[in-house]
């Protein structure tokens, strides 16, 4: 088995589609690097419309708790093996709007992450190399995150619903407040 | 019975729910909306918006008045420029501040430059919507080469950060505007090809001739601005009308097409941009030296007085406008952003989808030029 | 130009040059129909925003309509100032049907009751239980803080969680 692990890993690697799905400001540097200057397909990489058929979760930037819930959907729905790539700032802490009230901070407390780029925004270049190095780590069998997914699936959930499913008002001192009418 | 196979007769087909976006390639950016169709025919529109939404209003109000610059370029993605420049007109004209000469001959540069950069990405987008897959290369790739000149004048390819109250924050360096020049020739090279493959294109023609129109009295009702408003016949240009900075020493049409249809909305983008290269000469030829920046406070005692303010500039896609309330203190009181967008992507389309072909709702949404984050900020 | 505003102030209005092209009009919370519907006649059919301000220490919320003529080359910006403690103003959905999305805008971020529009669902956020995020009296960090439980450190969120193997 593991001889036809490595030869499927191998070609795994040589063609990654990736979810057209744009989810922060990083979306911009995305054309750039799809088209003719730097072509990420000559890395077999290519956009693709519907996340049943991909394998790479690109998350371009912040994610506003409304777009986590979507992206979360299209995670789920995407089949393994799948790899997330978090872009920019936003992902790792929030970057600029650490202390907004409607942009999450880690992406890999609600979805697994198998690599980062920092930026704000990165390169066409940085994208590459990130695309380049997944390919390197799916090659050699390293990129789980979809694994771990499943393992931590409580975890990850608990994580979720606690943004996404709000039964009571998140700070406390609501009733010293003005309220309406 | 006469048999007609062309005929279209919906009468068989229930009604459904269809989402277009968040996840679609006919969207464009990170927006929704939900149509309710009848066979292929749209019955009913619902924006679904917010999923950009960063809460802008709020962090600026938490943020120092300069620190602000580093944040708003962020609102409007593909052409970041005119936030900084809106909000530093604003604040300029508060604190009382006269701008070089110098200083605000490179703001009209580099805003002239993020319109074309715009424009040509919008073109691009409808190549993406209409299966023209050669546009999207080849503007694409032109539009990089005003991210490298970008580049080199901010060291940023998309979000600049280079205005700064009471000018720009570098002066151009040394061999800067001869390159510019350089690259105008270039794309005036480029531009019949465009206009060959673009709009003497069958298909495209086909796609946008007559569909979407809206008329003067319409546009104005509902609150369109910019290009969109001048292709429906209304002459209004932010430039012209009340000019800032140093447009009133500039000699520039406003192209007129006037159909108000998509095809002419395209038009009119493609039109202003020889308009905008045209600005663009007479500025590196009318440059004056000088001082590129005027002094001001220091950032920890940059205050602005008491007062409100709007201002506002001509974007690419209309007017941006800056509602700035101060208190006096180091910090905004309130920043209200109006987005170009804002009426047509959740008010005006929930009128004109109605009855459109479902292969029609993504190239109107394109041809509108409409950019998700600025309404949802 | 001028006539507009001159003709405004006799109408017993507060009204003032803001900048060349734009003039403020302070108008009473009874009194914002007719002003607005008398601007419209004149010439500002355009409605280009609404927003609104939380002067949380006068206890006021202040509406400010901004309106653009095209034939003047002008823009007006209409300011009224409503309770805080009961902030219920009329919608002006018949003058313009566009200012009804925007009222559900600020209906979301400042909690303002708009009487006669028929939409003021959610619309920016979702499951929004909290005290609308544009008052003054939102904390946005601590609710930043609570809700994404992100503690700024000396790793800045770099280092990964240790619950995870």
């Amino acid at each position: 088995m593991s001889e036809w692990t490595e030869i499927v890993d191998y070609f795994r690697g040589r063609s990654m589609w990736m979810l057209h799905y744009c989810t922060g400001c990083g979306a911009i540097e995305l054309p750039p690097t799809m088209t003719s200057r730097w072509d990420m397909e000559r890395f077999g990489i290519t956009p693709m419309a519907t996340p049943r058929q991909a394998d790479i979760l690109l998350i371009t930037g912040y994610l506003a708790i409304k777009t986590l819930k979507r992206v979360v959907y299209t995670y789920e729905q995407m089949q393994a093996p799948k790899w997330v790539l978090g872009f920019g700032s936003c992902t790792i802490n929030g970057g600029i709007y650490w202390d907004s009230y409607n942009v999450i901070e880690r992406l890999d407390k609600y979805i697994p992450v198998d690599i980062y780029i920092a930026g704000c925004m990165p390169r066409p270049e940085a994208i590459l190399d990130a695309f380049v190095k997944l390919k390197e780590m799916v090659q050699k069998g390293e990129a789980k995150g979809y694994e771990k997914y499943v393992k931590n699936y409580e975890w990850y959930k608990a994580n979720q619903d606690k943004v996404l499913k709000r039964t009571s008002p998140v700070l406390k001192e609501i009733e010293k407040v003005t309220k309406i009418g | 019975m006469e048999l007609n196979p062309l005929k279209e007769s919906n009468d068989d087909y229930k009604y459904y729910e269809l989402f277009i976006g968040p996840n679609h390639p006919g969207i464009e950016g990170n927006f929704s909306y939900v149509l309710k169709m009848k066979g292929h025919s749209v019955e009913e529109v619902t924006p679904d918006p917010g999923l950009l939404h960063r809460g802008f209003e709020k962090l600026m109000e938490r943020r120092l008045w300069t620190q602000n610059l580093a944040l708003i370029p962020r609102i409007c993605v593909p052409e970041p420029d005119v936030n900084e420049v809106a909000y530093c007109l604003g604040v300029e004209h508060m604190m009382g501040i006269d701008v070089p000469k110098r200083a605000q001959y490179i703001r009209v540069i580099v805003l002239e430059l993020a319109r074309i950069a715009s424009f040509l990405f919008g073109m691009s987008g409808l190549g993406g919507t209409t299966g023209h897959y050669t546009s999207v290369q080849w503007l694409i790739g032109d539009r990089d080469y005003i991210l490298d000149l970008f580049e080199w004048l901010t060291g940023g390819r998309v979000y600049h950060i280079y205005q700064y109250p009471g000018g720009v924050r570098n002066d151009l360096p040394e061999g800067w505007l001869d390159k510019l020049s350089d690259f105008l020739d270039y794309l005036e090279k480029r531009l019949p090809e465009y206009d060959k493959f673009i709009f003497q294109n069958p298909i495209i023609q086909k796609r946008t001739v007559g569909l979407g129109y809206i008329s003067a009295e319409d546009a104005i009702e509902n609150g369109l601005t910019g290009p969109n408003l001048r292709a429906s016949g209304v002459m209004y240009d932010i430039r012209k009308a009340q000019p800032y900075l140093v447009y009133n020493e500039l000699d520039f049409d406003i192209p007129k097409t006037g159909d108000g249809d998509a095809f002419s909305r395209v038009l009119q983008r493609r039109l202003e941009l020889s308009e905008s290269i045209k600005i663009l000469r007479q500025c590196i030829k009318q440059i004056p030296e000088g001082t590129h920046r005027t002094k001001v406070p220091n950032p920890f005692q940059f205050r602005v007085p008491k007062g409100s303010y709007y201002s506002k500039v001509e974007s690419s896609r209309g007017e941006f406008g800056y509602y700035i309330v101060s208190d006096g203190d180091v910090k905004p009181y309130r920043v209200y952003v109006r987005g170009p967008s804002y009426s047509i992507g959740l008010y005006y389309a929930t009128k004109a989808l109605v009855g459109m072909r479902i292969e029609d709702v993504p190239v109107w949404i394109h041809t509108t030029d409409m950019c998700p984050p600025d309404f949802d900020r | 130009m001028a006539d507009i505003l001159d003709e405004i102030k006799s109408m017993d209005l507060k009204a003032s040059w803001l900048g060349d092209w734009e003039f403020e009009v302070f108008t009473p919370k009874d009194r914002l129909v007719s002003t607005l519907s008398y601007l419209k006649a004149k010439g500002f059919k355009a409605f280009m925003g609404l927003s609104c301000v939380d002067w949380i220490e006068e206890g006021n919320f202040e509406l400010v309509y901004i309106l653009q003529s095209y034939d003047l080359a002008l823009e007006t910006i209409v300011k009224t100032k409503i309770p805080r403690q009961r902030p219920v103003i009329e919608s002006m959905g018949p003058l313009w049907k566009l200012c009804e999305v925007y009222e559900r805008e600020m209906h979301e971020f400042f909690g303002i009751e708009f009487t006669g529009n028929p939409n003021l669902k959610p619309f920016f956020l979702e499951n929004w239980l909290d005290i609308p995020p544009l008052r003054k009296d939102f904390d946005t960090l601590a609710f930043s803080e609570e809700l994404f439980e992100f503690k700024e450190d000396e790793t800045h969120g770099i280092e990964s969680p240790k619950r995870i193997e």
